[in-house]
């Protein structure tokens, strides 16, 4: 990254392609059930996962881990919700004791049929809102996502 | 400069408007006045001054002192740090992506084995 280009550190965009159909990627990541599955790292949970999938409605979610970390509270909203084609969201978390937001970011996601199959999805993050007090807080989150897919490894037997 | 406890809140918060990226666009070539700066925008002085102070603020211009004209100069400090942290948190979410990823073969899977 240059800094010279002042598009960088503005937004942020990532493309990946799912193997898996435009509205089942949709639904994982915009209903309730879906998100708590894969929404969090090893060693949490999310006792409250809450999403009301329309325009204007809200998104709770709480993150539940060990200690040293807590529960963490994320607020939303859905702002656009076109199923599967396009889906905005913003979400608050790690709010100050002054009242502001630690993190703050709109994030659109756009869905489109993958040439081999699949979904392409492209996602563009606007942060708005993030507090110093926030990088050390992303490492530690860091650690503990890349533990998630052990997490989900255990599952597999429970589910089938 | 290492930044304050909420200069990289000030930068994102200054970064999320379009007309103060556009306004950043054009810094990135060399500083300028603020009339060199309006006439894009179709935005009289004063509007592009508030922008200006907003940026100035975030630390992410500076203006001369000496000159009537005050010319803004890009500082690439601040968009660095941002910058930075904007990377941190792309590894964030593409790892957090290699989740979704796994969790949806497993679905599929389960609704073949249904």
């Amino acid at each position: 990254m240059t800094v010279t280009e002042p598009g960088v550190g503005t937004e942020m965009t990532i493309t990946r392609t799912f193997a898996a159909p435009r509205e089942l990627v949709f639904d994982c990541l915009t209903k309730a059930e879906h998100l708590a599955r894969w929404w969090g790292p090893r060693e949490f949970d999310a006792p409250v996962c809450e999403t009301d999938v329309r325009p204007g409605g809200k998104i709770r979610i709480d993150m539940r881990g060990p200690e040293p970390y807590g529960t963490n509270p994320v607020y939303g909203e859905f702002l656009e919700v076109d199923r599967p084609n396009r889906m905005r969201f913003v979400l608050r978390a790690f709010q100050e004791e002054d009242g502001s937001w630690g993190i703050e970011h709109e994030d659109t996601f756009v869905f489109e049929d993958a040439p081999d199959g699949g979904t392409l999805m492209h996602m563009t993050t606007l942060v708005t809102q993030v507090s110093e007090r926030m990088i050390p807080a992303l490492k530690g989150m860091k650690e503990g996502w890349s533990q998630s897919l052990d997490k989900l490894d255990e599952l597999l037997p429970e589910l089938v | 400069m290492s930044p304050t406890p909420d200069a990289l809140s000030a930068t994102f918060a200054a970064l999320a408007d379009p007309t103060r990226r556009a306004i950043l666009a054009r810094l990135a070539r060399g500083e300028t006045s603020v009339g060199e700066l309006a006439r894009p925008f179709a935005m009289s002085g004063p509007a592009v001054t508030k922008h200006l102070k907003v940026l100035e603020r975030a630390g992410l211009i500076s203006r001369g002192r000496t000159a009537q004209q005050r010319p803004a100069k890009l500082e690439p400090e601040a968009l660095k740090a941002a910058s930075q942290w904007l990377d941190a948190y792309r590894r964030f979410w593409e790892e957090k992506f290699d989740d979704l990823d796994l969790y949806l073969k497993q679905l599929q899977e389960e609704g073949e084995k249904k």
